[in-house]
């Protein structure tokens, strides 16, 4: 074969991938809700390698008039790669393949935004790439409904996106970036994990399909545990709102999460949510592997640490909040 | 003039809003945060409200805040987002454009909101807008208007609505409005009162305030204070707290002096309520006897009416029947007949035999009549002939 590439072993006899993961695991994912102050609503994404800005602003008039429309409002997605966002410089400005990834982000969240609340508006989404390292736009859709969020912005439902794919004749969840250039095919996919309702469905390569269902399935179930970490991230941004009286803030029983643990969020490990710095290892995926399990113990073990380090984003939030975010 | 007082022109929002629910055991619940896409309810009884929508059986919130799940409803107190124009709002806003017969508001909403000569209070010729308010006044208005498509109106007619001369515009979030103004007005009297400033709260998130450059900083501090722990509960207090601080108030005296005063105000109304109290019971004691008075005379002079009318009956009813049954028992037949019809000379009218019917003849036609034709004859006079002609006829 004249493919150099050919020969390539993206996934060993293990069924272990070339970063590590299983292949129906996620990379880590890592969330971050209002980091601007000067946008109505953000979000920052880290995503394996992937790191992404989102800022949300509106529903403001739209501009140019002919744009709007009377009887609903629309969003605008702006997809962006950043020059230094890949390995050699991407020339900066929209390319085909930014305008696409735009308008597709746009209709997805369109599905998800209570448009006809707010006739006449725009509600513009600026998703910035900082760092590409495959699944850009599924990272930007899922930042970009958190930030929606963040905003005050009516929705049905937040967006996860994820895309997985065909490598090396498997099918594996969240393909990274040797598995994107080098694989099968990838499928981006975006879901209201809740209902099951797509809102994206892109294919790139080849799946007969039994492996294009399979695939779907595999998204499915993955994206129910990025929802969970969106909300928590909303959780954490905004704590402060549901949290105690000022005379009882600082009670040693008054860790960020607690108040709010509800619902499917109850069910999450505190050490992945709760912690600052919990969601930067990988989500445990069955069978948990040991390095997931050794961060969980230093979590158990340092609960002072933990203590002073969500007290302070809490504080951050209080200030930032002065500044009407 | 009207007031400054916001608390008159910002509609009340419901304490249950804001007060924190409590759990059985009396401690303070924490309030939950809900974000979009969670379900608020399952009970198919419970309406959606604000931030909210139904989804088959259930409740979802639409936006990011807190959870309030009451009365029927199941709604989210937002945190944040735009201003969406509702009509009744009282806002603050700045004139950015000028027509021949309108402004345009910016009411710091996703709608630019024009307002037309007719809603002002002054009478403005066309094309002497601009002689009334120019871009960057800030006034206060009222939402007169939305449509469907949220086309909106805004009115500077009603009480309390006018230009804003002087002071400073301060723009917090919308949501955090409720809690700049308080319950009842609390935190904003609060303001108020401490920093001596005027001040308007718009249901748009602007607050405009107006007095010394220092008490303006202060006012400033105090809706910082707010916005920033807006979630917080006691913030009144904590308000109140710094800026007494900071005005060098010893809480404890001014609580004495405050205490004082209300005694004194509360003896001052105790004593014009018991005069007044002396008062009306004077006057309905005097209304009463008035009444009493009225209702004797009204009596007497009934009594008296009455005693008048029994004794005109009296006098005037039993003599009329007496002599009439006297006279018809006595008299006889001719005297009946000549009575009935005294004045005509030569006519003597007669009893029928039947005794129902009364005839007139004059006396050539009695003395005609033979004693048993006298019925016929009574028929009467020239119509006689013809009739009996007539039966003579129908005879044949």
């Amino acid at each position: 074969m004249s493919d150099p590439y050919s020969n390539m072993k993206l996934v060993d006899e293990n069924g272990v991938r070339l970063d590590g993961r299983r292949l129906d695991e996620l990379r880590p994912i890592r969330i971050e809700a209002g980091v601007l102050n000067r946008a109505d609503g953000s979000c920052y994404l880290e995503w394996g390698n992937n790191k992404v800005l989102v800022g949300v602003y509106g529903p403001r008039e739209v501009h140019p008039k002919h744009m709007q429309n009377p009887l609903r409002g629309i969003v605008q997605a702006r997809y962006n790669m950043a020059s230094f966002s890949v390995s050699e410089r991407k020339r900066p400005g929209p390319d085909r393949r930014a305008v696409e990834i735009s308008k597709i982000t746009s209709e997805a969240l369109e599905a998800v935004v209570l448009v006809d609340q707010f006739p006449r508006t725009t509600v513009d989404v600026y998703i910035e790439v900082l760092e590409a390292s495959a699944g850009t736009r599924c990272a930007g859709l899922t930042a970009a409904s958190v930030a929606l969020a963040d905003a005050g912005i009516p929705m049905k439902d937040m967006v996860v996106a994820i895309a997985s794919g065909k490598i090396g004749d498997h099918l594996a969840l969240d393909i990274g970036r040797a598995e994107d250039n080098f694989g099968q095919a990838d499928v981006p996919f975006g879901v209201i994990p809740r209902t099951g309702e797509i809102v994206l469905l892109q294919m790139d390569g080849h799946l007969t399909k039994e492996e294009f269902e399979t695939v779907i399935e595999m998204n499915m179930r993955a994206a129910m545990q990025v929802y969970e970490l969106q909300k928590a991230a909303l959780v954490r941004r905004y704590s402060a709102f549901a949290g105690l009286a000022p005379g009882e803030e600082s009670e040693p029983a008054a860790p960020a999460a607690a108040p709010v643990a509800t619902g499917p969020m109850a069910a999450a490990p505190v050490a992945e949510l709760g912690h600052p710095e919990g969601f930067k290892e990988p989500l445990a995926p069955p069978p948990v592997d040991a390095k997931v399990e050794a961060v969980l113990v230093e979590g158990e073990a340092a609960p002072e640490v933990e203590g002073e380090e969500v007290e302070e984003p809490n504080g951050d939030d209080e200030a930032s909040s002065g500044g009407g975010y | 003039m009207p007031s400054d007082d916001m608390v008159d022109l910002v509609p009340q929002y419901p304490e249950a809003a804001v007060r924190r629910p409590r759990g059985p055991d009396g401690k303070p619940l924490p309030r939950e945060l809900v974000v979009p896409g969670q379900v608020l309810a399952e009970d198919g009884n419970v309406k959606p409200g604000m931030g909210a929508y139904r989804e088959g059986g259930r409740i979802v919130a639409s936006t990011l805040g807190i959870k309030n799940v009451a009365g029927g409803y199941a709604s989210v107190i937002p945190l944040g987002g735009q201003y969406i124009p509702r009509v009744g709002d009282v806002v603050i806003g700045r004139i950015t454009d000028i027509g021949p017969s309108n402004w345009l508001v910016d009411i710091n909403s996703p709608y630019p909101a024009p307002m037309h000569v007719n809603e002002v209070p002054w009478h403005v010729e066309f094309g002497e807008t601009s002689n009334f308010l120019k871009p960057g006044d800030a006034i206060i208005v009222k939402i007169a208007r939305v449509t469907e498509s949220k086309r909106v109106q805004v009115s500077m007619q009603g009480p309390g609505l006018r230009k804003l001369q002087g002071g400073q515009l301060l723009e917090v979030e919308h949501s955090k409005v409720p809690r700049i103004i308080g319950t009842q007005g609390s935190m904003i009297s609060v303001i108020k009162k401490y920093t001596g400033c005027r001040l308007v709260v718009g249901q748009n998130g602007l607050v405009w305030m107006d007095g010394t450059p220092e008490d303006i900083g202060l006012a400033m501090e105090a809706i910082g204070l707010i916005v920033e722990g807006a979630h917080a509960y006691g913030l009144t207090n904590k308000v109140k707290e710094h800026l007494q601080r900071a005005k060098g108030i010893d809480p404890v005296k001014e609580a004495e002096e405050e205490a004082r005063r209300a005694r004194e105000e509360q003896e001052r109304r105790a004593r014009e309520e018991a005069e007044r109290r002396a008062r009306d019971e004077e006057r309905v004691r005097q209304d009463r006897e008035k009444a009493e008075q009225a209702r004797r005379e009204r009596d007497e002079r009934d009594a008296r009416r009455r005693e008048e009318e029994r004794a005109r009956i009296e006098r005037e009813r039993p003599r009329d029947t007496v002599e009439e049954e006297d006279y018809l028992d006595k008299a006889t037949d001719d005297e009946l007949c000549r009575d009935a019809d005294p004045g005509k000379q030569g006519l003597v009218t007669v009893l029928s035999p039947d005794g129902e019917s009364l005839m007139v003849l004059d006396e050539e036609e009695l003395a005609e009549c033979p004693p048993e034709k006298k019925e016929g004859q009574g028929q009467g006079g020239e119509g006689q002939e013809g009739r009996n002609a007539d039966d003579t006829q129908e005879g044949q």
